[in-house]
């Protein structure tokens, strides 16, 4: 109780946030969870027999006479005689079929490599050049309004949109290849990138940081700028140049930032999926995220599900080693 | 840093090549809004402009249409609120977060990006069918509360951070001083907070104003400005679509150049103490 | 005497809400149409309707992908806000199973004599009619005049026609000019369908003959399309005809719209197909109309269905939009750009099959799907492929029946 009374303020401050939170996302999240343990065809046969007999029973509280209504009645005993007979088939209760079968899919496993190669990839030249730009922009000099302003311009476009510039730029006959032809630097044949490899992870990082990077300035700026100008100022003193004091002073105290900032790109990085559908399409650069998209989009709701909890399960494993890396690095720092 | 680290050649060059790389799909786009088709589809694209030159045809068929400004409307209303209902909620809750204990407060900001890792269209249905049992189809309060549900878990991340950010020792001594903790809250606490709660703010408002999946369910007839956009480009109406989103680029301009002003003068008043 | 009140109360509010339709009640229609099929409707179709049952109708856009998952929601929620929709008929099955829409077979007779019989066997779902006829469609194989003038190449009217131009025009331009719809979603599955009816295959028996002879062939193929083929949809492959990156694919006619007005390329014409081992086929498809469950205006909902399959209002979308007619008695001209195209589309329809209104498509899809990523993209043994597919489609054919 005297928890309650100390504390009165920031639950009250906490819990809106968190009801929201927890109503929204975690449980669909979880009722997806166990989705993913159900085999996918007795998910499918249950989902169908499921909702007839929620239907009829709509239909027989509305049911205009006592003809239809006794039709209804019949359909629905057989409907749960049916699904009586599922529950004992030997596909129900909880099975490790779907993921048995991703992990077997061919095509899953290359969808795994690219998410994490475009992911790791994108987050470290979204890092450098960020950070670069961030620094830079961290200096007075003349048109930093302006260049700020267009660094943060690809922020407003919605991802539809610069998914489609894109295109129109990646195309074979579009308009990087238009550059490299009149550069001299393309043979007869104009290159495909979306022909799947490293050529289209490269073009699917490309496209993604340029949508994103203003995102991640914008955090780097704000990290910077939070360190007092005391710090600056004392650093200045002892001479030493500016890289070393850039790795020994700013960096270690833009940690909070950064670590954010890297944490939030990378769960949207692994999740990657208008762009890559659209640049390259899934015969040659298939995704853990468009993987799932297709088999929702199939009516597989178990195997969708399957394939966005091991999404999940890889997010959570990078970030939790991520934290753990950084929690370890601040206590020999400490 | 010391000034000499950028030399102004290099510096200029280099800035001059980022910004071209940066700003050249949107004039592509820009482009693409003003050209003749016959300048676009072809083999062999002109980089700067063809030979036909510019056209308002698509501009005029975009105005014409009925339909720029309900959507226009729509999505400016829905994306404000969110941005300040957002901040509102996430804000006290990010503070809280930030000053518990170290095991509680990994639970917590596990808790809060868990619900971003999972992919969007299975839980959008879900969500969207309570909804509409609340009755909130096709209205901007529906939305508003999808958008909500996308936009809280970051919102609250960033915020954590920054209110990580904020040394314990100013809080301490401003309870010191015999401060009442609303009154450190307001006194010492919030300006400072407010270069990351404006980033955290337009970000918001940016997701909002960008947002597409909710959108798509929980609209009918009122389409919001990206959900135009997208049915334009789900045809191959490129132009139609390519002048309605520099319409959506525009206000993000202005605002970029408006806040990004903001948050040097708000650093200046906090970091010099 | 309990029935005798219950069967008045049931007149006096059948009559109730035949009274409420016909004075100011709202119509909701959903379909997936673009801006100028839009304007017909409400300049053209929609008034008359309008002034005659005293109604006003709302009329909603939605994407073909996205009304499956628009409808179920708003089903799910009780919330039931379309009364009729215009349904792109891809896969319908879903509709039925999850049991959105009225059973139409009492109003059968809503479907008057004129309408192609044909067009409505289809429609039926466990022997329940479930869909009214709207309009066929049908795709055409588009084609670049400068390239194709009789001179330098000529159209192809059998497969190895075909095969032989694929490779003479990548040597002539080192690129493929050629596509397929190649995204290995419901586009790849269409064309696919098409190529094992031309072979006289079965799409749901997978590997016969037929099929085989399909798959064989679009394996010798691939090679010399169009790296866009992977990217080519019935939406993208209007931009690479428009842009010479094609100067040779099939699509619906959506892309005359967007091909020759839009884009303005009136060196772009269409014809009907080329011929298989076993003939000419295309696939069917275009839009039925389907009436929701929980609507609340299903009498004016089937008026409305009636209204749309009548001759005046048939007749009306041939000289207005070039949509091939339900019925035979739906003659008019088409606008002269589109004579060309309306040509080619009659002549696909003549060689038009419909794909089997099974529950288990997108089983089917994704099997089509799978083997063309393996055996036409990877270049694995067709036979081996085939029946592996073949079983394990069956397999859960049957489970879903």
């Amino acid at each position: 109780m005297r928890f309650v009374k100390t504390y009165w303020l920031e639950m009250l401050m906490v819990l809106p946030l968190f009801a929201y939170i927890i109503g929204f996302t975690l449980l669909p999240i979880l009722s997806n969870l166990k989705e993913s343990f159900v085999d996918q065809r007795f998910g499918r046969r249950y989902d169908i027999l499921a909702s007839k007999r929620a239907d009829i029973t709509y239909d027989i509280a509305h049911a205009p006479d006592n003809e239809e209504q006794r039709a209804y009645e019949k359909e629905l005993a057989e409907t749960t005689r049916a699904l009586e007979r599922l529950q004992h088939s030997p596909y129900a209760g909880v099975s490790l079929s779907n993921y048995h079968k991703l992990f077997t899919d061919r095509s899953f496993v290359k969808a795994m490599f690219n998410t994490l190669a475009i992911t790791l990839l994108g987050l470290s030249l979204q890092f450098v050049v960020a950070m670069s730009i961030a620094l830079v922009l961290s200096q007075p000099f003349r048109g930093k309004g302006f260049f700020r302003t267009i660094v943060l311009t690809p922020l407003g476009i919605p991802t539809i949109v610069s998914a489609t510039i894109m295109t129109y730029i990646f195309d074979t006959s579009g308009y990087l290849n238009e550059v490299l032809s009149r550069l001299g630097l393309l043979g007869e044949v104009p290159i495909d990138w979306a022909q799947g490899g490293w050529l289209s992870i490269g073009m699917v990082v490309f496209a993604d940081t340029w949508k994103v990077l203003p995102l991640m300035v914008l955090l780097f700026i704000a990290g910077l700028e939070a360190i007092p100008h005391s710090v600056h100022e004392a650093s200045q003193i002892d001479g030493s140049p500016p890289i070393y004091k850039f790795f020994t002073v700013t960096l270690p105290l833009m940690k909070p930032y950064i670590t954010m900032a890297l944490i939030l790109r990378a769960i949207d990085a692994f999740r990657i999926f208008e762009l890559p559908l659209i640049l390259a399409g899934t015969a040659t650069t298939p995704l853990i995220s468009t993987f799932t998209y297709s088999e929702y989009a199939r009516q597989n709701y178990n195997l969708s599900a399957a394939s966005g909890t091991i999404l999940m399960g890889i997010i959570l494993i990078f970030v939790f080693t991520y934290l753990y890396i950084v929690a370890r690095d601040r206590e020999t720092n400490a | 840093m010391p000034k000499k680290l950028l030399q102004p050649l290099p510096l200029y060059l280099s800035l001059a090549v980022v910004s071209l790389i940066i700003l050249y799909p949107i004039f592509l786009m820009v482009k693409i809004s003003a050209s003749y088709p016959a300048d676009i589809m072809k083999p062999h694209k002109d980089l700067l402009w063809g030979p036909a030159g510019i056209t308002l045809e698509h501009w005029r068929n975009v105005f014409t249409s009925g339909l720029l400004v309900p959507s226009l409307f729509k999505s400016l209303l829905v994306a404000t609120l969110v941005m300040l209902l957002a901040i509102l909620i996430a804000a006290p809750a990010a503070y809280v977060i930030a000053r518990l204990g170290s095991p509680f407060k990994y639970l917590c900001i596990i808790a809060l990006f868990l619900s971003r890792t999972f992919p969007e269209v299975a839980i959008a249905l879900p969500v969207s069918v309570v909804f509409l049992h609340w009755d909130l189809l096709d209205t901007s309060f529906g939305l508003i509360l999808a958008h909500l549900i996308k936009v809280l878990p970051y919102v609250g991340w960033i915020l954590i951070g920054t209110f990580e950010a904020i040394p314990l020792s100013l809080e301490e001594a401003s309870s010191v001083d015999g401060a009442s903790k609303i009154r450190t809250l307001r006194k010492v606490i919030f300006p400072l907070s407010l270069p990351g709660v404006a980033v955290a703010a337009m970000l918001v408002w940016l997701e909002s104003w960008n947002e597409f999946t909710y959108a798509l369910y929980l609209t009918v007839s009122d389409n919001t400005l990206p959900l135009q956009t997208y049915y334009y480009l789900n045809r191959g109406g490129i132009f139609n679509s390519a002048a309605y989103a520099t319409i959506i680029t525009l206000p993000v301009i202005v605002l970029t150049f408006i806040l990004q002003r903001y948050i040097t003068s708000g650093m200046l008043a906090g970091g010099v103490k | 005497m309990h029935h005798m009140v219950r069967a008045t109360l049931g007149l006096l509010l059948s009559s109730l809400a035949m009274v409420t339709c016909s004075s100011g009640e709202t119509l909701s229609i959903a379909a997936s149409l673009g801006e100028n099929e839009w304007k017909v409707m409400r300049e053209h179709v929609f008034p008359p309707f309008e002034a005659r049952e005293n109604c006003r109708i709302r009329a909603v856009n939605i994407e073909a992908g996205d009304t499956l998952k628009k409808l179920e929601v708003m089903h799910r929620a009780n919330r039931m806000s379309i009364d009729l929709v215009l349904l792109d008929n891809m896969n319908l099955a879903p509709y039925v199973e999850k049991r959105l829409l009225l059973d139409l077979t009492k109003y059968q007779a809503l479907i008057d004599p004129e309408v192609d019989a044909s067009l409505v066997q289809p429609l039926t779902f466990h022997g329940q009619l479930m869909f009214f006829p709207g309009r066929p469609n049908v795709q055409i194989t588009y084609y670049n005049t400068d390239v194709f003038n009789g001179t330098t190449q000529t159209i192809p009217e059998t497969w190895d026609a075909l095969l032989e131009v694929a490779k003479q025009l990548k040597a002539a331009y080192k690129v493929g000019k050629v596509a397929v719809h190649g995204t290995l979603d419901g586009n790849t599955t269409a064309q696919v369908f098409e190529f094992i009816t031309a072979a006289g295959g079965k799409i749901t028996t997978f590997n016969d003959a037929g099929s085989i002879k399909a798959f064989t062939f679009l394996q010798q193929l691939y090679p010399y399309l169009s790296p866009e083929t992977k990217k080519a949809n019935w939406n993208t492959t209007n931009k690479f005809l428009s842009e010479d990156t094609l100067f040779l694919a099939r699509n619906w006619p959506v892309g005359m719209q967007v091909i020759v007005q839009q884009n303005q390329k009136t060196n772009i014409k269409a014809y009907a197909t080329w011929a298989g081992p076993a003939g000419r086929a295309t696939m069917i498809g275009g839009d039925v109309i389907a009436i929701t469950k929980r609507s609340s205006n299903q009498e004016l909902a089937l008026k409305f269905a009636g209204y749309f399959m009548s001759r005046e209002m048939q007749t009306l979308l041939v000289t207005e939009l070039g949509w091939p007619p339900i019925r035979s008695d739906a003659l008019g001209s088409v606008p002269e750009w589109q004579q060309g195209f309306f040509k080619a589309i009659m002549e696909a329809l003549r060689y038009g099959h419909y794909r089997p209104a099974i529950m288990g498509w997108s089983a089917v899809e994704k099997y089509v799907n799978l083997a063309f990523k393996d055996i036409v993209i990877d270049g694995r043994d067709v036979q081996t492929t085939l029946d592996t597919y073949a079983r394990d489609l069956q397999e859960e054919l049957d489970w879903l029946k």
